[in-house]
């Protein structure tokens, strides 16, 4: 019998334990099971994709197909939803976010695992256990904060904020792979007189490319994704992110199915791109980040 | 050779040299202080203050203190209920969500060919802004959209109901767009735990002669469980705090209340003058409801993978 597909990167036993071959003819029901519920989740995505570039034409004659495809109603909400500003936006904050999160995250976690202080692992503790706080519970108060602090409608506020809130999970992920870098190369950075701030950023994080990449690219997805903390802190359409100006525009009059498919395919194409491209540090880190058992 | 001699945290024994300069043996705390400095203000300042303030203003009315008032005034407000309510009958979707994805999984992990191309592709909708995929089904499930069309088209035009615009179906319609978006997170989530069962748990089962669904039954599901468990609040939680997206963008709560959640009432309340300790007290309720139903879930299932 010809030997399965095998996964070329397979390294666990179970894994491989699991490539042994079974029915073929199960193998080819899986396969097209697995296929239809593709069908399923690309239809939706593929069927905004169409609905986008109808033609203003192809629109009164109730056409199915976008053939041929009109950037029409694209160009409108382009235009309406002050592109390209919001897309910068969007751009400093989770670009603003990912650095400081790296930054002050590595710092925090590597005080928390490497350097010898006292109470180091309550103060990492106290801190993670934030992750277990939902904003939405300190909505009110956060708001009344950043007001006070006159930071609403202002991007530092949001990328101080949206900082705040990855740090918890960031800093977890940090001090697990921390931890499991040997302290030699520590010392030995120590002795040949390495400050502790030298140290870190250039021969642990040199060292830390996995957790740099997965928690960049997490990080990322999220503060882009984002709508309530920036609909909350950001008031001005100016300032406003790409994803929540788009969602706001729905709100508004003239909004067709065709306009309304623009919408969403406009928003989802950074994702949709940058899923396309970070791919497999996307999947490697929501797995690992997420396997506690 | 070592030159220093702090062999382990404890154990120092200074040099002459470090005995005269009067040198901290545990010196890093100053620099570990700095380090975490910018973390705990941020997080402190940002989560664990408001916090505090959430909780002392959940005691005020008007900006008097009025003791439990609010959430006395909590337990007879109507709108609340009516979304605790709702959040309770999406309980009863939960099982599916948890269920599901761990089939797939089981599906995924027998390497059929292209499989790390579906994975890809149920994943897809996880990365996807929620908010897009809201507006995205609001069109797909909308009167002029095609799955009423596709209806329409095979006669099944009784069954052609605008599944949002409707009281009786508005919560599962947002719960299916939910379940769209989230289930290839969860199948990613337990292939993770799949991967992580030992080789010869399987081969004990294949000597014994146990088939597909057998070994399924018996050796998977057991050891997946603390995956399950951990997947289980992520839902929970995401059920109670992250379905906000979605509801902004399909269903906005209505029509009427057949789709508020309580996550969604606290933005109204937050966004409509209503009185900032009223607001602060539903948001602490919130809270302490997602904890107690996620201690209670993981007591459950992690108790069972003893």
């Amino acid at each position: 019998m010809a030997s399965p597909t095998v996964a070329p990167s397979e390294r666990t036993p179970a894994g491989r334990r699991a490539q042994r071959s079974r029915l073929r003819p199960g193998r080819i029901a899986v396969f097209i099971f697995l296929s239809l519920i593709t069908v399923a989740v690309l239809f939706p995505i593929a069927y905004v994709f169409n609905e986008s570039l109808i033609s203003a034409a192809g629109l009164r004659n109730g056409t199915l197909l976008a053939i041929p495809p009109s950037l029409d109603s694209l160009s409108e909400v382009w235009r309406r939803s002050g592109m390209p500003l919001s897309f910068i936006n969007s751009l400093i904050y989770s670009s603003g976010s990912v650095i400081a999160l790296w930054v002050v995250g590595s710092m925090a976690a590597y005080a928390g695992t490497k350097l010898k202080m006292k109470g180091r692992n309550a103060l990492l503790f106290g801190i993670v256990l934030f992750l277990a706080l939902p904003f939405q519970t300190i909505l009110y108060p956060l708001f009344a904060q950043i007001k006070d602090l006159g930071w609403v409608n202002e991007r530092y506020g949001l990328i101080v904020v949206m900082t705040a809130f990855g740090l918890p999970v960031t800093i977890f992920q940090f001090a697990a792979y921390f931890r499991s870098l040997p302290n030699e190369v520590v010392e030995a950075a120590k002795i040949d007189g390495a400050s502790a701030l030298r140290t870190l950023f250039q021969v642990i994080l040199p060292m830390s490319m996995p957790v740099l990449a997965i928690t960049g690219v997490l990080n990322a997805i999220w503060t882009w994704n984002a709508i309530y903390l920036p609909l909350i802190l950001i008031t001005k359409r100016d300032n406003q992110t790409m994803v929540v100006t788009l969602a706001q525009l729905v709100g508004e009059s003239g909004v067709t199915n065709t306009t309304a498919a623009s919408i969403a395919v406009l928003g989802m194409l950074p994702m949709v791109i940058f899923f396309l491209i970070a791919q497999r540090t996307i999947i490697k880190g929501m797995a690992s980040g997420a396997v506690r058992g | 050779m070592k030159t220093t001699n702090v062999a382990s945290e404890g154990t120092f024994r200074p040099s002459m040299r470090q005995r005269v300069l009067g040198r901290n043996p545990h010196g890093e705390g100053v620099t570990g202080l700095l380090f975490f400095a910018p973390a705990l203000i941020l997080v402190f300042g940002f989560k664990g203050l408001p916090l505090v303030r959430g909780i002392l203003t959940s005691l005020t009315v008007k900006g008097h203190f009025v003791g439990l008032a609010n959430y006395e005034r909590m337990l007879k407000d109507h709108l609340w209920l009516e979304s605790l309510g709702n959040a309770a009958r999406g309980f009863v979707v939960l099982p599916i969500f948890i269920v599901v994805p761990l089939f797939l999984a089981a599906v995924l992990f027998q390497r059929v060919r292209g499989w790390k191309f579906f994975r890809a592709t149920f994943f897809l909708g996880y990365v996807l802004p929620a908010a897009m995929a809201g507006i995205m089904f609001g069109i797909i499930l909308g009167s002029n959209g095609p799955l009423l069309s596709f209806l329409r088209a095979v006669g099944l035009g009784g069954l052609a109901v605008p599944l949002l615009a409707r009281t009786e179906t508005s919560l599962w319609a947002v719960y299916s767009v939910v379940f769209w978006a989230w289930f290839g997170f969860g199948t990613l989530v337990y292939l993770g735990g799949l991967a992580a069962i030992p080789e010869d748990l399987y081969d004990a089962a294949k000597a014994d002669g146990a088939g597909f669904l057998q070994t399924l039954m018996h050796i998977t599901v057991p050891a997946v469980l603390p995956t399950m468990a951990y997947w289980t609040v992520v839902c929970t939680s995401g059920f109670l705090l992250g379905l906000f997206p979605f509801l902004h963008t399909l269903t906005a709560g209505g029509p009427g209340y057949s789709s508020l959640l309580p996550e969604y009432y606290l933005y109204r309340a937050f966004t409509q003058p209503v009185d900032p300790g009223y607001s602060s007290a539903l948001g602490l309720s919130l809270f302490v409801f997602v904890l107690l139903i996620t201690l209670l879930e993981i007591r459950l299932l992690y108790g069972r993978a003893e």
